[in-house]
């Protein structure tokens, strides 16, 4: 198996294992082992044909990413009945959680260091709007990422959002960067999404039972 | 979601409607049946619906799994896990397989976005129409 397909694989079983973190057993497991047979499946298929290892290693990550806001939407769909809700104020001014807000930011905020520096240079553009949507893009995405990683703790949907809009368009301006910024971007969702704790997020333990509660 | 953003829910469908990707995977399900081949797993479909709409790329894995599950909660799809050990004598993971029940038909053909040609093509012998 060549790196880049090794990769391909890992990453994706990564993040289904974080996005399905903290849901009931049964419902984690089933989705894990659904995509490991998928990610099986499409090997061997690839084999079979004799597809080029590299094309079967960018349609996974393809899929992983394009597929990442339905997962992240199917996860809040799962993990509502368990959502507990509570203590989101209070577990997001613990230390841990103020320095991975701070780690998450930092990235973004080199995005519009480096947004801002395009903007003040003089790229080799032929057309005036293409540079001028370009310029403001690599500026706008993170500063929206950011915002929306701010507002989670408070407005867990709204900031949601904006994470997802702002940090999932800055991963796809820099296409030959995707090794670097898609990895990232996950990571800053995952962030985002404990951040929120707007239901059952990967660090929170299932409710027992959605029926009774005080 | 969508007290924050109105366009969601505009995006928001109304009971019983399908989406695009819901028909496709009900109907590549009913194909492959008349096919002789009524089970399906997710990344069968995903092939299927490539081929069929001669798409460049594979439905991603979240969008396709999500269909699945809406699917099948909705009664269209049922579902069963491979029996573990056939798995473990080939050495792969587990399959779980699906199928579309008789719902399922029934709301591929009465979906108002069908296309003639989805129509009757659910109207093949052998495969029960509404």
């Amino acid at each position: 198996m060549s790196a880049l397909l090794w990769f391909a694989i890992a990453l994706t079983r990564s993040w289904t294992a974080v996005y399905t973190r903290g849901l009931p057993r049964d419902l984690r497991g089933e989705r894990r082992e659904e995509i490991d047979c998928d990610l099986w499946e499409h090997q061997r298929l690839a084999d079979l044909e004799r597809e080029p290892v590299t094309g079967t290693a960018a349609a996974i990550l393809l899929r992983l990413v394009l597929g990442a806001p339905a997962d992240v939407i199917w996860r809040l769909e799962a993990g509502a009945n368990a959502r507990s809700g509570k203590g989101t104020q209070q577990m997001n001014e613990t230390l841990p959680m103020r320095i991975g807000f701070v780690a998450a930011m930092l990235p973004l905020a080199l995005l519009v260091v480096a947004g801002v520096s395009f903007m003040l240079g003089n790229g080799d553009w032929e057309n005036d709007i293409e540079h001028w949507i370009w310029r403001t893009a690599f500026v706008a995405t993170p500063v929206i990422g950011g915002a929306g990683l701010w507002r989670c703790a408070t407005q867990p949907r709204l900031g949601m959002a904006l994470v997802l809009l702002g940090v999932g368009s800055s991963a796809f301006l820099m296409p030959w960067m995707a090794v670097v910024t898609v990895p990232f971007a996950l990571a800053i969702i995952a962030f985002a999404i404990k951040r929120s704790g707007i239901s059952l997020w990967p660090f929170n333990g299932p409710r027992p039972s959605a029926t009774g509660s005080a | 979601m969508g007290s924050y953003l109105p366009i969601l829910c505009a995006m928001r469908r109304k009971k019983g409607t399908l989406l695009p990707l819901e028909m496709s995977i009900l109907q590549c399900g009913i194909d492959l049946a008349v096919r002789g081949a009524p089970l399906f797993h997710g990344f069968m479909i995903a092939k299927e619906i490539k081929d069929r709409e001669d798409a460049k790329l594979l439905t991603a894995h979240g969008t396709l799994y999500k269909a699945l599950d809406r699917l099948q909660k909705s009664g269209l799809l049922e579902s069963d896990w491979e029996d573990p050990l056939v798995a473990a004598q080939e050495g792969r993971p587990r399959r779980r397989f699906y199928h579309v029940t008789a719902a399922g038909q029934a709301a591929l053909v009465q979906s108002p976005h069908v296309t003639p040609q989805r129509v009757s093509a659910e109207r093949r012998p052998g495969m029960a129409s509404a």
